[in-house]
């Protein structure tokens, strides 16, 4: 509720400086685009867990839809999704360092190292324009959630000896407590194709946390079992470098 | 077999450290020559195996009816193994199965076909060495046994 509040604050900010529409604008526009994704400070933890280490990269795809509001400024819809590749090496490097045994075989595994934040939002941007680009700042001010978050296995063995020691971590969050805030503040640059298709190419800055639900599960040879759930925040801020084109529509 | 390494191997030079001793048991209805077996209720339910059913009535008299009922199941060692185990004493709870030999109770689940695998979780109050023996005492009383290599545990 407190998210969807400043979310409208800020509409209303956008809208009350919004004029009439000028010759030289269009009523509506799509634009699509692909971004490359590099993380900033780290996709990783802000707080210590297992699962989650450094991402390498990501890759997003995002659509807008906007409307003209005057004074240069386009309101409207913008949704997208990004996959990220974890930095598996990392996270099976912390797992060993926390989890080890001395005198086992320790071995961590994980079952992927891919995961997938999707958002959808609102987006403001004001369009500057020169000779023969136009320069576009925007917002967007977003829910996310993330989708695909790999499990993890620990496995110690104890040499000269039976005993074993498995340890499985698996996220126990439902879609609709993975979504968090997830606002993107960038500039795109764009250039006129021909009247109604734009090429543009942008950076743009993305953050956000989540809460992520973690169930670790120890088991044993002899069967013991141990089941603890821990609740930690991770961090998922990066930046996109994009390139995508941009319909527009209604010139007037 | 020696599961004292990340993964379980044959035993080298027939030694090994005794908490890292599993016993793989094979039970099966006969198909297997050199393992233990035995005539459960299973094999008679599933005639589209007509080797296995070939067989079984090989080896069983009866094959209108369950036969070979499991009556007891013992690990015995031919040596010493604590104060508390003298040779030729059952040393079950001195393995850990998650999944043991089950004797019969009537109900024919308890006739399971299949690899059973116990893992020594006590060593031995002395370095020795052991011949293990598995036997099944049957209810028509009929008495199975297959024993181990000598093998030499380690403390």
């Amino acid at each position: 509720m407190k998210k969807l509040l400043t979310i409208l604050v800020m509409l209303i900010g956008c809208s009350a400086s919004a004029q009439s529409l000028t010759d030289h604008d269009h009523r509506f526009r799509i634009y699509i685009n692909g971004a490359f994704a590099l993380p900033v400070g780290a996709f990783h933890n802000s707080t210590e867990n297992l699962l989650t280490g450094p991402a390498k990269y990501g890759f997003a795809a995002n659509m807008g839809i906007g409307k003209y509001f005057g004074a240069d400024i386009y309101l409207g819809l913008s949704f997208g999704s990004m996959s990220a590749k974890l930095n598996s090496d990392a996270v099976v490097q912390h797992m060993q360092q926390v989890l080890s045994i001395p005198d086992a075989y320790n071995t961590a595994t994980l079952d992927g190292d891919k995961y997938s934040i999707k958002y959808i939002g609102i987006e403001c941007a004001k369009n500057f324009r020169f000779r023969k680009i136009e320069l576009e700042p925007y917002i967007i001010l977003a829910i996310g959630g993330v989708e695909g978050l790999p499990n993890a296995h620990f496995h110690s063995k104890y040499k000269n000896d039976n005993y074993y020691q498995q340890t499985d971590f698996s996220y126990t969050n439902d879609a609709s407590t993975f979504e968090f805030f997830y606002p993107t503040i960038g500039t795109r640059v764009q250039k006129e194709l021909v009247s109604w298709l734009y090429l543009n190419a942008g950076l743009a800055f993305a953050s956000g946390s989540y809460e992520a639900q973690l169930q670790t599960i120890t088991t044993d040879l002899e069967g013991n079992s141990k089941t603890t759930n821990t609740t930690y925040r991770q961090s998922v801020s990066n930046l996109q470098l994009s390139v995508g084109l941009q319909f527009r529509f209604g010139r007037k | 077999m020696d599961n004292g390494d990340s993964v379980p191997h044959d035993i080298v030079n027939n030694e090994l450290y005794a908490k890292a001793l599993t016993m793989q048991i094979t039970v099966t209805d006969g198909l297997s020559t050199d393992s233990l077996w035995l005539c459960p209720h299973i094999a008679m339910r599933s005639p589209f195996i007509t080797t296995a059913t070939a067989i079984y009535k090989k080896n069983c008299d009866d094959a209108t009816g369950p036969r070979d009922l499991l009556d007891t199941f013992r690990i015995t060692s031919n040596h010493d193994f604590d104060a508390q185990h003298p040779a030729g004493t059952d040393l079950q709870d001195i393995f850990y199965s998650s999944s043991p030999v089950k004797v019969y109770t009537g109900n024919p689940a308890d006739h399971q076909q299949g690899l059973y695998t116990y893992y020594m979780r006590q060593a031995p109050s002395d370095t020795g060495t052991h011949v293990f023996t598995v036997t099944m005492h049957f209810t028509n009383g009929k008495v199975m046994s297959q024993s181990t290599s000598p093998v030499k545990l380690l403390k």
